[in-house]
């Protein structure tokens, strides 16, 4: 469960989260959308308790983030964007570390997350040798480990090959049919589509529509392209 | 793109990038010889300007590699259309600011001394630092001009074919053959104004006798030989070397992997935990060691040198020298461990931002650095104090040094960790 209400966040004057309010229920998967710039990274940044914050309440499962962080990101998974690796440890060391950190080391779950996103053969590598989609998944694997109720993924599944991008979106699947409560946000419309309960397209640090399940379902039904053309008739050129 | 240009970009991204501290650290070479003049006030001789002296240019000539391959911004430019020149000039100018650093710091290390001196006919100072600046001048153009050569004898098929055959498990560093020639230009370097040491400090030797430039001739040749040699080098053989350079150093994590806590630390380690409940302070000790081994080997082996100097000097350096050298070398590596410490806050061994997105709490982080940083220290600073404590004539001065240097280099290192932010 993850609840946010009036947050705003500012970089000095540039006002780049204007009074968000949302909701994401355990097992939900919200995508957001939005052009470069609207305030998507900030959002979930805010959300991991890692931006201060200038106005608004946000908890993570029924923590709040501000006054109690460590118990509240003791739920949370983060993969940012671009990824934060340990560069000089291998692979399976970073999600022992981060699992270990998260307080439930749990090496069978690690090797399981990597062997479904293909890092099987990858684990003993450093961080540092890996390519671009590589880390994207490392750093989805680290979101995933521990025992999570909320899950933050910053354009994880960009730059993925076909294989892992579906491999990926199957994880973030699993982990909310466990019950967890996922924001995703993504510039694959195609993806967002598919695999999202509810999507929340932002343009300026606000919500400027919100297209529910029935929406979402209708527009499926429609098929390939009705979300895009939903997306350029609402959204302007990216914004800076 | 000239040199200048690029010097000036880089001057002006490092200036953005680091905070008060950065120049403190930057400007080492000035505090060292402050620290030196504040020593050698009452005697006024001129051993400490020459050490800083020499010294300074023994790094400068080894910081070569560094100066012109592995600069911070060197993969950045080395993507774009510069002429291998161009980068020569670049660290070449790295180089000299570094050797103009240095010479400051003679220059106030040999402070009082120039003070002290009565006239200008005999001033072993103002001799000491004319020769510790023309070593440093040499310093700044041998130690590029050797790292280029040395890269264009790494990246000869032949070299890196062998080069391959070390590359197995357990192999030592490949890139090793880098410094090999700044090494030896390095001693040349050391020889000749070791050689020219007598007309520093004897009174007798007169200034305008061939044989006393003999040094100087040595040191300008040796320079502008290898500055020669490496302009026509340059455009054949920069980007080769540098390609060669970092193919072997992506090979290095073979090695490096494998790197991670030893025994004592690990035993501190467990003691650590003895002093808190939060697992979290172990796995975040575990992962510092883990990652400062594998990112910097060179400094664990360099603190192990600088351990043994101490020790020896502890041990064999008698009379008034004995406490000021034994404090200096103290010094010299509690301020290393506690740059250590500054490293172990930054990436690639710790992303805060990352931190803050685990539930670990801050006590965590900082117990579990400052208590390796008190590890390191005691190591260094006391057990290899030790004997100098035990032989010196002044076992409580020393003790007294000691004993402040590291509680200082601890407060200065709980100080950098309090106030990291991401
Ligand atoms: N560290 C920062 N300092 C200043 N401004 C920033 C910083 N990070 C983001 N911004 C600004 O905040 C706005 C929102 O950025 P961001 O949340 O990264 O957008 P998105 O992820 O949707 O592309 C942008 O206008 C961006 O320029
Ligand atoms: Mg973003």
């Amino acid at each position: 469960m993850i609840a946010v209400s009036d947050l705003t966040v500012r970089y000095g004057k540039r006002l780049a989260v204007d009074r968000l309010s949302l909701s994401v229920a355990p097992g939900e998967i919200v995508g957001l959308l939005g052009p470069n710039g609207a305030g998507k990274s900030t959002t979930m940044m805010a959300i991991a308790g890692v931006c201060a914050i200038d106005g608004g309440k946000i908890s993570v499962d029924g923590v709040d983030i501000t006054t109690q962080p460590e118990r509240a990101l003791r739920r949370l998974g983060v993969a940012d964007q671009p990824p934060t690796l340990y560069e000089f440890l291998t692979v399976s060391e970073h999600l022992a570390f981060v699992a270990e950190a998260r307080g439930k080391p749990d090496p069978a779950r690690a090797d399981g997350l990597l062997a479904r996103l293909g890092l099987g053969d990858a684990a003993k590598r450093l961080c540092r040798e890996l390519s671009f989609g590589m880390r994207q998944r490392v750093s989805l694997a680290a979101a995933l480990v521990g025992d999570v109720a909320a899950l933050l993924i910053d354009e994880s599944l960009n730059g993925l090959d076909p294989h892992a991008a579906r491999a990926g979106r199957e994880v973030i699947e699993a982990a909310a049919a466990e019950g967890a409560a996922v924001i995703m946000s993504t510039h694959l419309l195609g993806i967002a589509e598919r695999v999202c309960s509810r999507l929340i397209i932002m343009e300026a640090g606000r919500i400027k529509r919100e297209v529910v399940a029935d929406e979402l379902a209708e527009l499926r039904k429609q098929g390939a392209g009705a979300l895009e053309e939903l997306y350029l008739g609402l959204v302007g050129a990216s914004a800076t | 793109m000239t040199a200048r240009r690029i010097a000036a970009r880089a001057r002006l991204e490092a200036t953005r990038a680091r905070g008060p501290l950065g120049w403190l650290l930057a400007g080492w070479p000035l505090a060292l010889g402050a620290v030196a003049a504040a020593l050698g006030y009452r005697s006024g001789g001129v051993a400490w300007p020459l050490a800083i002296g020499l010294g300074g240019a023994t790094l400068v000539v080894l910081g070569g590699p560094w100066a012109l391959f592995w600069r911070a911004d060197a993969a950045a430019l080395a993507r774009l259309p510069i002429g291998g020149r161009v980068h020569l000039r670049v660290g070449l100018m790295h180089a000299a600011r570094r050797a103009a650093l240095f010479i400051v710091g003679t220059a106030i290390a040999a402070a009082p001394a120039l003070v002290a001196s009565d006239g200008p006919d005999f001033d072993p100072a103002l001799r000491a630092l004319a020769l510790c600046s023309a070593a440093l001048v040499c310093a700044a153009l041998a130690g590029p001009s050797s790292a280029l050569l040395g890269g264009a004898l790494l990246a000869q098929p032949q070299a890196s074919r062998t080069k391959l055959d070390i590359l197995e498990p357990g192999g030592p560093p490949p890139t090793q053959l880098l410094p090999l020639i700044p090494s030896i230009a390095a001693s040349i370097l050391l020889a000749a104004t070791l050689a020219a040491i007598p007309w520093v400090t004897r009174g007798k030797v007169p200034l305008w006798v061939p044989y006393t430039w003999a040094p100087f001739v040595a040191l300008t040749m040796l320079a502008a030989v290898l500055t020669v040699a490496a302009r026509a080098a340059a455009p054949g053989w920069y980007r080769r070397a540098w390609l060669a350079i970092i193919a072997l150093d992506r090979a290095r994590p073979i090695w490096i992997e494998r790197t991670s806590a030893g025994p004592l630390e690990a035993a501190w380690g467990r003691l650590l935990m003895m002093t808190t409940t939060h697992a979290g302070t172990l796995t975040l000790y575990r992962k510092d060691i883990t990652n400062l081994r594998r990112r910097y080997p060179a400094a664990y082996a360099a603190s192990g040198a600088g351990m043994i100097a101490l020790i020896a000097v502890g041990i064999w350096v008698r009379g008034e020298a004995h406490v000021q050298s034994v404090l200096l070398l103290a010094g010299g590596l509690a301020v290393y461990q506690v740059v250590m410490a500054w490293r172990a806050l930054r990436p690639p061994v710790e992303h805060l931002r990352l931190l803050h997105m685990l539930p670990l709490p801050r006590s965590a982080a900082m117990r579990a650095k400052a208590s390796y940083l008190f590890l390191r220290l005691a190591m260094c600073v006391g057990l290899a104090g030790v004997p100098a404590l035990l032989r010196g004539p002044e076992p409580a001065l020393v003790g007294v040094g000691l004993g402040a240097l590291i509680v200082g280099g601890l407060l200065a290192g709980i100080t950098l960790i309090s106030r990291a932010r991401p």
